[in-house]
């Protein structure tokens, strides 16, 4: 009886934690991957809540994020490991053993390249090119899932402190970085969105 | 100036508002389901591929409505909105999708190469198989590989000829670390190609630019294009690539996507692929076995390993993620 009275109270305690939290973390995977993969994360993102429900700490939202890059970089690795695999083929024509994928070695691939599909070509798009991953990463967390620095330190990994070190440098890169983009600016060549006729 | 550029990057924010989730009740439902323990293997998961279908269902749902839209709204001088309606032909659909494609790779560490790739898709139940006939410039002598690889909910194998063992590597993936590799890449060849067309389409980002003779046959040409949205947040998929696809004018079906590096003289093609066939047919159960290596060749070795993965804790504490 008790057991299911803590099932209950789990359930209400999920539902309520989805409820307020889900959008937030639909919108941070909506801006670095594509829609047809948000709901997919998402759901990723709240199995992993469900099963680790014990270990979310109060405020959720951070950790619910780290999650979420999580399965972002999994799924990124995954897309990058299938042009590896095609490209071993042709150097090595190795046997077919060596291809077993890898999941989870601790990196995170390339979680804020998405974004650039979102900045575009423009002055902005060119100076977080400039910038490193790690750089571009806590940038954007500030930005635009509008996190305090101790927020994205946990959505990192890492302590407060080098946020805020990092974050300092990262503005002044970014700074540095537009200056330099704006003082070269890329061609662009307009297309016709019409149809000959 | 600090202040400067953070509020910059804060206005090209693509999502300002919160968008709408699924109700928690029904992801709570899901996520009870998929509790138990399950032994991995090729049995497939009736309630993944009920959720998958559903995914499945919205997707199709909102490419058939956004389709609708431009297909009324968009249109220009064939009469449809081209670039809508190739999208529309290429939503994932019940049952499967046969592709042939046929790759030429013109720069690069494989110019000069080729590559055939058949790929089979069952998009509602997330299988995906691919076969990829691979020749030459290796060594300059001409060599052909066949390299055979399906993902599956929980389940990714490979198989490779010429290689010097007959082995069909099977590789059990758990739940949370599912592989969504089916309609998920992002590189120029075959079905993948088609997913890159759509990716670029939903964000706006091809345009109509005229036609192109290929083959004898009058296609329409789309390009992709830098994008500005109505609050003039620039969308690009890529500076220094552009995609072209030509779409056959009754089936709008892509039938060739070529990569071009505009950031060289010329604008010389990277790589070009062309569709060969494309055919949809209803799956059953007994289709299963083509998503399976190991039936698909009987005599090979099948090695099948189990991957869990791992995660770290909020403090840097490895923690290995066990199923209950």
């Amino acid at each position: 009886m008790s057991g299911h009275i803590v099932g209950v109270e789990r359930r209400l305690r999920f539902e309520l934690l989805y409820a307020k939290h889900a959008p937030a973390v639909k919108a941070y995977v909506l801006r670095r991957a594509d829609v047809s993969t948000a709901d997919d994360v998402l759901a990723e993102v709240f199995v992993v809540c469900w099963r680790r429900f014990d270990e979310v700490p109060a405020d959720p939202l951070p950790w619910l994020l780290g999650v979420a890059r999580r399965v972002l970089s999994t799924q990124r690795r995954g897309e990058r490991r299938r042009g590896a695999l095609r490209d071993r083929l042709a150097e090595t024509a190795s046997d077919s053993t060596d291809v077993t994928p890898e999941v989870g070695d601790g990196t995170l691939a390339g979680v804020a390249d998405g974004a650039f599909a979102y900045v575009g070509a423009g002055a902005l798009a060119g100076a977080l090119a400039r910038l490193s991953e790690a750089d571009r990463e806590l940038l954007l967390l500030i930005a635009w899932d509008e996190l305090s620095p101790s927020r994205a330190a946990t959505v990192l990994n890492v302590k407060p402190a080098t946020v805020r070190v990092r974050l300092l440098r990262a503005r002044r890169r970014l700074t540095q970085a537009l200056a330099r983009e704006e003082s070269e600016p890329a061609p662009c060549s307009p297309l016709s969105m019409e149809a000959p006729s | 100036m600090t202040v400067d550029s953070m509020a910059r990057l804060a206005a090209a924010n693509p999502v300002p508002d919160t968008p709408a989730v699924e109700p928690a009740e029904r992801l709570r439902r899901l996520i009870e389901d998929d509790m138990p323990p399950i032994d991995l293997g090729d049995r497939r998961d009736g309630r993944s591929r009920i959720r998958r279908r559903a995914l499945a269902g919205v997707v199709v749902a909102v490419g058939a409505s956004a389709a609708g839209v431009l297909l009324t709204a968009g249109s220009s001088g064939p009469g449809v909105n081209v670039a809508a309606a190739a999208y529309a032909a290429t939503a994932p659909q019940s049952g499967i999708v046969e592709a042939v494609f046929m790759v030429h790779i013109f720069r690069g560490s494989q110019a000069g190469g080729t590559l055939r790739q058949r790929e089979w898709n069952d998009a509602a139940a997330g299988l995906r198989r691919e076969m990829d006939t691979t020749t030459g410039p290796f060594g300059d002598t001409g060599e052909t590989h066949v390299l055979e690889s399906v993902s599956a909910p929980r389940r990714w194998e490979s198989w490779s000829a010429g290689s010097e063992a007959n082995v069909v590597t099977r590789v059990k993936v758990s739940r949370a670390a599912r592989m969504n590799m089916a309609f998920g890449g992002i590189s120029l060849t075959g079905v993948e190609g088609i997913s890159l067309f759509r990716q670029l389409y939903r964000l706006g980002g091809m345009v109509l630019v005229g036609r192109e003779h290929h083959e004898g046959r009058l296609l329409w040409k789309l390009e992709s294009r830098p994008f500005s949205d109505a609050n003039g947040r620039m969308l690009a998929v890529a500076t220094h690539t552009r995609l072209i696809v030509l779409v056959d004018p009754k089936t709008f079906l892509p039938v060739t996507e070529r990569q071009i590096d505009i950031a060289l003289p010329g604008h010389p093609t990277v790589v070009e692929s062309n569709l060969l066939s494309y055919g949809r047919y209803a799956g059953t159960e007994s289709e299963g076995r083509l998503f399976d290596l190991a039936t698909q060749h009987p005599g090979a070795r099948v090695l099948t390993r189990t991957m869990v993965p791992r995660f770290r804790s909020m403090h840097g504490k490895r923690l290995i993620h066990k199923r209950r």
